[in-house]
């Protein structure tokens, strides 16, 4: 099986995942510590017209006309998902319904087909190009520079949004700059995994690590040993199966926090011995 | 003036025709049908979910159904069936992981909405079902036969019954759960019963505009409700009528203008909504600059 | 000891919309003070701390001498997050530390002298959501004496707090005050803020008294603060602080 290692399609690929597996890890600890899950999955939705219009126009490409498209969403629901009272409304499920509309009848109007909806929707990591790569790579070195920085602000807003205004760490600046690596870090994943899936990703590994430890610390460093583990192999099982790569990390990342959530719920019902 | 009128009668005669021709196909009556009918459900129990904070679980159950429809392939059972079935597992899982302090309802939204779609995908994709699965996703409304239109239509009366009988119930629960436990309301049954009427109110939706869009039929026509009503019923009534209507418009869209039914719909309720913030703002603009006692 | 002010409002006003919440506020507090900050529910004690931290848009002049330190209502506090006490404390020297994002040995070892400081040594290493309500409050105001501030400012720190942790607590403003610092406190404990605090400010939207505990501490003072909530018992003062008082001239 090592032999198939040297397939550059499959190198690129692993690449390319375990690439974005460092700030897909980083960014879901923050994603479920914040309760911005429907952000996340709205926001990969939305890149889909800006997708469509970036490939429909010369010289824009996908990459650009998808991160205008997030960042433009980011916009629009900003104001409901950075305050930490209003998040996760009503607002960002109608703006992610109109984003695909818009998306499919803009697909329709220039004639493009089905096949590519497909790859947009689901990924095709084992097709990704080595300019893919190159972005995934970039995105990542970003996203870690920045949430390595803004680490101490992340931690203190996320506890407590109420103290930290007046002792120096911001909330909504600190909130929507989460809002545009998030997008960003989308956007680069979508070659790979796709719009609808993207946010299995960046939120299992996650919540499975907040299941297995009790600081910030190592709950990030689980979150990305996870992540890439699972994003390995889901491209195992797509390759065997003939599965989109997006739906079978997805189902792997799916069943490794089964295992752990159902595991910590049968260990409750275990009796221990008191210790005196 | 005569020439005017001989203008104004064949102006008038253009416009029926151009508003009749659809209804002269079968398969766009059954269209208009189903989009009524759908349109219609979904508007009026979207403002439960929009008032009880759950749409991103009604996005969630929108897209999981898929695993529900191929799971009913698989087995042989009535779709509708494998759509109530999975609708109600999700919630009820989400409910479970949420009950967990660490994990939020988000989280568990966040968990279960992409690993059972991707199940569901999975699953069509071993089983051969790559075709539906377009359908499934952006909706097949002009493919409408009269089994979906009784499923629709079933879903309708369902809704009308239940928020006939049970609506004030249920209205409570959503703004006072603690009082309606207190008050002796089995409160987890009213909310079983909302949940599957959600349920199906998605399955029949997914002919309409499928999974994928399903979330701006069910979330638009509510929230434009809510931009021009302040009180909650006069809210369902007009989000029946908002889902109803823009059905319709975005039919007569899809045939005059040849783009996909489903989008054409979902754009025709984002106009709706942001028509209705223009009024609903003006209308408080002037209500706001014409006394100077705050509502209250 | 010194006299300039460290801290002070000017004709201080707030408004939200067309309701104010503050008008004309105006007093001076050194250094070395323990002030207590009394009235009814809606008075206005909230807003008052949070304009002097400069969060909200105000009329008037506020100076704030130094760094400030505050411990907000835990209202907005997510209990399920994955940290424990030494952590909370920690994050009090987090704006000091700017771009250099972790702490260093010197702040865990600040950060555990103040974990002793309010009594939860032993306790460092539990997790913030599973310690009690007394105890997290102390937490919380380890936070603050971790900021180093030279204005403490506190909100309701004692309301629903036990009495061996309250007592703590109490000890540990006492001590910053004697160091210095000036502490600020909200409350709706008039005894208790008679008995522990130097200065009393008692409020209902603007500032009806401001002195000396037997200064402020009379009936004609407290009525006109407490209006109509006042009871008088055969000479004696006893108050009843309506718990659910609402403000009934503001819509929703």
């Amino acid at each position: 099986m090592l032999e198939a290692l040297d397939a550059p399609y499959l190198q690129r690929a692993l690449l390319a995942g375990l690439a974005l597996s460092v700030p897909l890890g980083l960014l879901g600890c923050w994603i479920v510590l914040r309760e911005l899950a429907f952000f996340a999955h709205a926001v990969g939705v939305a890149t889909f017209p800006g997708v469509v219009i970036g490939i429909a126009l010369p010289g824009v490409g996908p990459f650009v006309g998808a991160l205008i498209a997030a960042l433009g969403f980011s916009a629009a629901v900003s104001a409901s998902e950075t305050d930490h009272r209003l998040r996760g409304g009503t607002v960002t499920g109608l703006a992610l319904a109109v984003a695909l509309a818009l998306g499919a009848v803009l697909l329709t109007a220039s004639g493009a087909g089905a096949a590519p909806v497909e790859r947009l929707l689901f990924g095709s990591l084992l097709a990704i190009s080595s300019g893919d790569v190159l972005r995934c790579l970039a995105g990542a070195a970003v996203t870690v520079v920045a949430l390595g920085l803004l680490r101490a602000r992340l931690a203190a807003t996320t506890f407590d949004a109420g103290w930290a205004g007046p002792a120096g760490a911001r909330e909504r600046p600190t909130a929507a700059i989460l809002l545009v690596l998030v997008s960003l870090v989308v956007v680069c994943a979508l070659p790979a995994v796709g719009s609808l899936l993207v946010s299995a990703l960046l939120v299992v590994p996650a919540a499975t690590a907040r299941l297995m430890v009790a600081r910030v610390g190592p709950m990030l460093v689980w979150s990305i040993v996870l992540c890439a583990a699972e994003t390995v192999a889901g491209v195992a099982l797509a390759q065997s199966l003939d599965l989109p790569p997006g739906a079978a990390t997805a189902l792997v990342a799916g069943l490794v926090f089964a295992l752990v959530a159902g595991g910590q719920a049968v260990a409750k019902r275990i009796p221990r011995p008191v210790a005196t | 003036m005569t020439g005017a009128a001989a203008g104004l009668g064949e102006l008038a005669t253009t416009a029926l025709d151009w508003i009749g021709e659809p209804w002269g196909s079968g398969f766009m009556r059954r269209a208009f049908a189903e989009a009524v009918l759908c349109g219609a459900s979904a508007g009026a129990l979207g403002c439960f979910v929009l008032v009880r904070r759950l749409s991103f679980l009604g996005e969630s159950i929108a897209h999981t159904i898929v695993l529900g429809v191929a799971l009913a392939l698989v087995l042989g059972l009535p779709l509708g069936l494998g759509g109530v079935l999975v609708a109600v597992a999700t919630a009820g899982l989400t409910g479970a992981i949420a009950g967990d302090r660490r994990l939020s309802a988000d989280t568990a939204t966040g968990i279960l909405l992409p690993t059972l779609f991707a199940a569901g995908i999975a699953l069509l994709a071993v089983t051969g079902g790559g075709r539906r699965l377009d359908d499934l996703l952006f909706g097949s409304i002009l493919g409408v036969e009269e089994a979906d239109l009784v499923l629709a239509a079933l879903v309708a009366l369902a809704v009308l019954v239940v928020l006939g009988v049970a609506g004030k119930e249920m209205v409570l629960v959503a703004f006072d759960r603690a009082a309606a436990r207190a008050l002796g309301y089995r409160v987890a049954m009213l909310d079983a019963v909302l949940l599957t009427l959600v349920a199906l109110a998605v399955t029949s939706g997914l002919r309409a505009v499928g999974s994928i869009l399903l979330a701006g039929l069910l979330l638009g026509p509510p929230l434009a409700a809510r931009l021009l009503c302040r009180t909650f019923w006069p809210m369902v009534a007009v989000a029946a009528a908002i889902g109803a209507l823009s059905g319709m418009a975005g039919l007569y869209l899809t045939w005059y203008l040849a783009i996909g039914a489903g989008p054409a719909i979902v754009l025709v309720v984002a106009t709706a909504a942001a028509l209705a913030a223009a009024v609903g703002s003006a209308l408080r603009a002037r209500e706001a600059s014409g006394d100077g006692a705050p509502a209250g | 000891m010194s006299t300039t002010p460290t801290l002070s409002a000017s004709e201080l006003s707030v408004s939200f919309g067309p309701r104010e919440a503050l008008t004309a506020v105006s007093f001076e507090l050194s250094a070395g003070t323990f002030a207590g900050v009394l009235g009814p529910n809606g008075a206005g004690k909230t807003t008052l701390l949070r304009a002097l931290l400069g969060t909200l848009d105000h009329r008037g002049s506020v100076r704030l001498a130094g760094r400030p330190a505050y411990v907000p209502q835990a209202g907005a506090i997510d209990t399920a997050f994955p940290v424990d006490a030494l952590g909370v404390v920690l994050m009090g020297r987090y704006p000091r530390l700017g771009w250099r994002r972790r702490p260093g040995s010197e702040d865990r070892r600040r950060a555990l002298e103040i974990l002793e400081q309010v009594g939860l040594s032993a306790q460092g290493r539990m997790s913030f959501g599973a310690l009690s309500g007394g105890q997290r409050q102390r937490v919380l105001v380890g936070r603050a004496l971790a900021q180093e501030g030279d204005v403490i400012l506190l909100d309701e720190p004692l309301t629903g707090v036990d009495g061996p942790s309250a007592a703590v607590l109490l000890d540990v403003f006492e001590a910053q005050r004697r160091a210095g610092r000036t502490v600020v406190m909200t409350t709706h404990d008039l005894a208790q803020a008679a008995r522990v605090c130097d200065r009393l400010l008692l409020l209902n939207r603007t500032l009806v008294a401001d002195g000396r505990t037997d200064q402020v501490f009379r009936p004609e003072v407290l009525r006109r603060a407490y209006s109509g909530e006042l009871l008088l018992i055969d000479g004696q003062t006893a108050l009843l602080d309506d718990a659910h008082h609402h403000d009934h001239d503001h819509g929703s």
